[in-house]
């Protein structure tokens, strides 16, 4: 009786602790694959509410790939929602003599950091951090859960919910961008 | 050093600046930002509570009335004197208290039937009404 009645608050004492650990890395991931502070809070919040609702009952070793479960799936719908968005908008723009909307413009510019921005990257951390940016969604989050992360193979491929082989290609690729990134780096003069 | 791993030097090293850049980031993250988030976590937790509370009482009323159903079923039975204890009256019982429970349930004016009860019972004894 007494266990039942002091479970509950350690329970979520415990999910506190581990949402605050996380919290500010999954906004980083977000913002870095959306371009979009607000979006990216929003994703973290649906993130830690959809995890507390319903897998806070889960052992606590299994919420740390859940929660990234969740949170690559809410990231990869703001993309598919942003892709839709652009693409009407580019549609309409034809049709109203190639003039693109204001909001279209604002949709675009946050969707991908500016070109020349890149020319002037002071350091390779840098010129580094753009070059994550531009990498595809898929390779960027690979590189996130796995590396930055450190989720197993296993983990990254059931929150990417693909195949262990497509995680390593996914981040192969990614630390490829990076690599031809780190070589090809001139500070700016 | 041959080319291969020289390149996975390359991409270690790239990995792992990448890694620290992301991690200055997440560390300097503005004051509004970090009260926000912070805001969305008390939010989640406080919805777990809320669905906890919520849940418990329900819980619990569905328990005693299942205890209650059970107790008001098989204690008439259990009252009965054993020479009068066949299949019969316990039966009879047990109905009625289903009767009852149905009744109750319905949520109707429970006078309206004990004026029907009372109505029966005066037809059942004639003799009764002077």
């Amino acid at each position: 009786m007494l266990e039942s009645l002091v479970k509950p608050a350690a329970g979520a004492e415990r999910l506190d602790c581990f949402l605050a650990s996380v919290e500010k890395q999954a906004f980083v991931m977000a913002r870095s694959a959306t371009g979009d502070p607000d979006a990216a809070l929003d994703i973290v919040q649906d993130t830690m509410l959809k995890l507390v609702q319903q897998y806070g009952n889960k052992p606590t070793e299994e919420w740390r790939p859940l929660f990234f479960r969740i949170l690559h799936n809410r990231i990869t719908d703001q993309h598919r929602k942003r892709g839709f968005v652009q693409r009407m908008n580019q549609w309409f723009a034809k049709d109203s003599d190639n003039e693109l909307s204001i909001d279209g413009l604002d949709l675009l510019a946050s969707a991908a950091p500016e070109p020349e921005h890149h020319l002037h990257a002071e350091t390779v951390g840098d010129a580094l951090h753009e070059a994550y940016l531009r990498l595809p969604l898929r390779q960027q989050q690979a590189f996130n859960l796995r590396q930055w992360q450190g989720l197993s193979v296993e983990e990254t491929a059931l929150a990417m919910s693909v195949s262990a082989g497509s995680v390593k290609t996914h981040l192969s690729r990614a630390l490829k961008n990076l690599r031809v990134q780190l070589h090809e780096y001139k500070p700016h003069e | 050093m041959s080319e291969k791993s020289q390149m996975d030097l390359r991409e270690d090293q790239a990995s792992k600046l990448l890694e620290q850049k992301l991690e200055q980031e997440t560390n300097t993250l503005d004051a509004v930002t970090r009260s926000k988030l912070s805001a969305a976590r008390y939010r989640a937790t406080a919805s777990v509570e809320e669905t906890r509370s919520t849940s418990r009482p329900w819980t619990v009323g569905v328990g005693l009335a299942s205890i209650a159903l059970v107790a008001m079923v098989w204690l008439p039975a259990l009252k009965t004197p054993p020479a009068e204890q066949t299949a019969t009256p316990s039966l009879t019982s047990t109905t009625a208290v289903l009767e009852d429970l149905i009744i109750l349930a319905a949520g109707d004016d429970v006078d309206f039937y004990q004026s029907v009860d009372f109505l029966l019972w005066l037809e059942s004894n004639p003799g009764s009404e002077s």
